[in-house]
């Protein structure tokens, strides 16, 4: 099973402003949907939530923003790798 | 005055919608700036980046109006805080910028690390939730001894100065958010009045609490501010003006801090 549901999902709180925009796996989070720093981490939270545990998301974040990439397939592909779902 | 003062600049982008002053905006940006511009998936964005661009360049041309303002350029650091990067003028000075849907905010000072952070504490979502996970134990400690009817708006005071310390330091959430403690004023204070803050370092963080001044407070209602300094003044002073790039300024006020 694929982090790709629960990673959309996620966004879909975290940032309500993409509600209605089809997410396409390159559109970067910062640069793209323009997502603040607060939705980062509250993406992160609700990422733990689908998880049942604590996902330190944040290594992911703090790589991708320092390079301005943060796109979605990247997060999803992280997740999938290091986080597979059962 | 930036030896002493640090200033705030804000500006309400959903008020400027004049096409020709749009046009002067655009004019200023560089092809980079432009094409990261059109990049955004969303209106709104689109124009928030727009008018942050034209604020950060006039507001540094009035610190030095020899340097027009679409000559102003910038980098990023490693951890994609923008600088100035030319020309290099003297005295130096250096701006940290902040926004949120309907604010963008600009806070200028002289050679020092500066950080500020603008929040909507109006907008739905996780806030406590937020703390449980990423803040530090005496903060969490704190804000779940608010009632819980006030711990969202309580939230902010902790979130948004710690984002404007981790900006300050140019290492964005490279800096772990539970390895420092923000100490805010439980005082209530009027509109743009400031309400001074302090901070306390785990093991993890070599830097000294001492060096550090943070003040908060709300541009209005719907947006609190918080801002760091590595200044050792305490009478570090702020002041705050509400600008339309392009069209003018006015001073909002001068806000010294109260614990």
């Amino acid at each position: 099973m694929s982090w790709r549901e629960p990673v959309l999902e996620a966004l879909r709180r975290a940032a309500p402003q993409i509600n209605g925009i089809t997410l396409d796996d390159s559109l970067s989070l910062l640069n793209d949907l323009g997502l603040s720093s607060r939705q980062l981490v509250e993406l992160s939270t609700h990422i733990d939530r689908a998880a049942g545990f604590r996902v330190p998301t944040e290594e992911w974040l703090v790589n991708e923003l320092s390079g301005e990439r943060s796109q979605i397939g990247g997060l999803i592909e992280w997740l999938d790798t290091n986080y597979p779902r059962r | 005055m930036l030896e002493t003062e640090v200033h705030l600049w804000y500006v309400e982008p959903e008020r400027i919608d004049d096409p020709a002053l749009l046009d002067a905006y655009d004019a200023l940006l560089t092809p980079a700036e432009r094409a990261r511009n059109r990049r955004y998936v969303f209106a709104r964005h689109r124009h928030q980046d727009l008018v942050t661009r034209a604020l950060v360049r006039t507001v540094l041309s009035t610190y030095h109006p020899a340097v027009e303002p679409r000559a102003w350029e910038f980098e990023a650091g490693q951890f994609g805080r923008p600088e100035i990067a030319a020309p290099l003028v003297q005295p130096t000075v250096r701006f940290n910028l902040s926004h949120t849907d309907g604010m963008v905010v600009c806070l200028v000072a002289g050679d020092q690390e500066i950080g500020v952070d603008v929040e909507d504490v109006q907008r739905t979502g996780y806030t406590v939730e937020i703390a449980d996970r990423y803040f530090s134990p005496a903060e969490v400690r704190e804000l779940r001894s608010w009632p819980a009817e006030r711990q969202p708006d309580r939230f902010f005071d902790y979130w948004t100065l710690k984002e404007a310390y981790i900006k300050a330091r140019g290492l964005g959430l490279q800096i772990p958010l539970d390895q420092f403690t923000m100490l805010p004023s439980t005082h209530q204070t009027g509109a743009q009045q400031a309400r001074s803050a302090g901070i306390t370092f785990g093991p993890s963080i070599d830097d000294d609490p001492t060096g550090w001044q943070f003040a908060s407070l709300d541009l209005t209602p719907r947006y609190r501010v918080a801002i760091a300094v590595r200044h050792p003044r305490a009478d570090l002073s702020l002041r705050i003006m509400q600008t339309v790039p392009l069209a003018g300024e006015q001073p909002a006020g001068l806000a010294g801090t109260r614990g």
